[in-house]
């Protein structure tokens, strides 16, 4: 319980400087910080019950979803909100352990995880193009 | 002398024939400078496209039609129908600029709702485009820090934190250097590769007890291409392909020059059997 408490801090803390070096607007930069949190709480818990590709793709549309909300009630681009949050769940660490088997020459396990990580970003691709579509679908031509 | 002033009454007289308050030029001018602060921070190419055709639509113009891609856009605009103004800009330079792509957003909306007028339009965007970031010093910091709390979220303890730490401040002053060079990002990427791995392999080397995948990918999450993909993802589904493939590649060529970068240190430091 402490763990995940920890992380959630370190998620925090992680992406709100992440959000102050991609200069994000201030008065957005706790919303998005928290959002980060959240969905890599997500993530971490459908990755830990379920599946890791669900709790990418689980994580991500939490993220999105509340891009696409706090677009709305800010009057700013989604992307503000999506990009600093989506940050902690991009799976840096499956693409570093494909690049550190191959490097081992262990390249039946630099396959396998090679593809799981392949596999994880799709899931998070498909997850954003469909809140995008149905954020679009709402909208109905007004612009954000 | 005479020629000044007729070239007066012809502007005047041009002037009377557009049936609006704003000269096509004018407008063009507005239209170009928001399009380019959009592309050049960050922003998607339909978020470019959508704010051209609102900014012409608030001013009745009749024809207004618009291609953008990462690298450059074009515009015509028609007032009346019969004259075209066409214009080609080049996007040399990209960076992530959030605030930006934001104030641009919202002088569009000022110019659609008429609360501001394009003369004010053109010198608020003058003074967005113009800007510099502001305080360098404390970016640096803050790209330490984001990479040093990544390293403690990627199991780093006290020590891994301060190595990240510092790891993150060189990473993020050295691509500040390379951002210059005309390579686009790929050198940026490479170098910033080859130091963080160069860093987390000596100090585990010399301290033992450190443990460099943490550092490692700590350092690597804040440089990893999130941006473009997720303007690969919303651009194409869009139906902006040539921009979708155009995001979706420059993702994948600063993940794979990170990658090399730092494999080929591992890499050397294996086989000098350094671990």
């Amino acid at each position: 319980m402490t763990d995940i408490l920890l992380d959630l801090i370190y998620c925090f803390a992680a992406s709100l400087f992440f959000a102050l070096i991609m200069n994000t607007p201030k008065n957005t930069l706790m919303h998005t910080s928290i959002v980060a949190s959240i969905g890599y709480l997500i993530y971490l818990s459908c990755s830990a019950q379920l599946n890791t590709t669900l709790g990418f793709f689980a994580g991500t549309t939490f993220v999105a979803m509340m891009g696409e909300i706090f677009a709305r009630r800010f009057k700013m681009p989604a992307t503000i909100f999506i990009f600093p949050a989506i940050i902690p769940i991009v799976p840096g660490l499956g693409l570093y352990e494909t690049m550190l088997a191959f490097v081992q020459n262990d390249i039946l396990s630099a396959l396998e995880i090679g593809a799981d990580t392949i596999f994880n970003i799709v899931s998070m691709a498909i997850a954003m193009a469909l809140v995008s579509a149905a954020a679009i679908k709402m909208k109905s031509g007004k612009m954000n | 002398m005479n020629i000044v002033c007729f070239n007066d009454i012809i502007l005047f007289r041009r002037k009377e024939v557009i049936p609006l308050e704003v000269s096509a030029n004018n407008l063009l001018k507005v239209i170009k400078l928001a399009a380019q602060i959009i592309l050049e921070n960050g922003g998607e190419t339909y978020r470019a496209e959508e704010t051209i055709k609102f900014i012409g639509r608030a001013f009745n113009i009749k024809e207004i039609e618009s291609i953008a891609t990462p690298t450059g856009f074009y515009i015509t605009v028609s007032s009346d129908g019969n004259e075209n103004n066409t214009l080609v800009k080049r996007i040399r330079k990209r960076t992530i600029d959030l605030h930006k792509i934001n104030d641009v957003n919202q002088v569009s909306r000022q110019l659609s709702e008429h609360s501001i007028t394009l003369d004010e339009a053109l010198e608020k965007l003058q003074e967005i485009y113009e800007r510099k970031e502001s305080g360098i010093r404390y970016n640096v910091l803050y790209a330490g820090l984001s990479s040093a709390f990544f390293a403690l979220l990627f199991g780093g303890h006290v020590l891994e934190f301060f190595t990240a730490l510092i790891t993150g401040i060189i990473v993020s002053m050295v691509s500040r250097r390379f951002e210059n060079l005309q390579s686009y990002q790929f050198f940026s990427s490479i170098f910033s590769g080859l130091i963080i791995a160069c860093i987390a392999v000596f100090v585990t080397f010399f301290s033992k007890m450190v443990n460099y995948n943490s550092i490692i990918v700590g350092c690597m999450m804040p440089l990893l291409p999130g941006l473009a993909m997720t303007n690969a993802i919303r651009d194409t589904i869009r139906g902006d392909l040539i921009s979708g493939i155009a995001r979706a590649t420059e993702a994948l060529l600063v993940a794979s020059s990170l990658a090399a970068g730092t494999g080929v240190t591992i890499y050397m430091a294996y086989t000098m059997g350094l671990f």
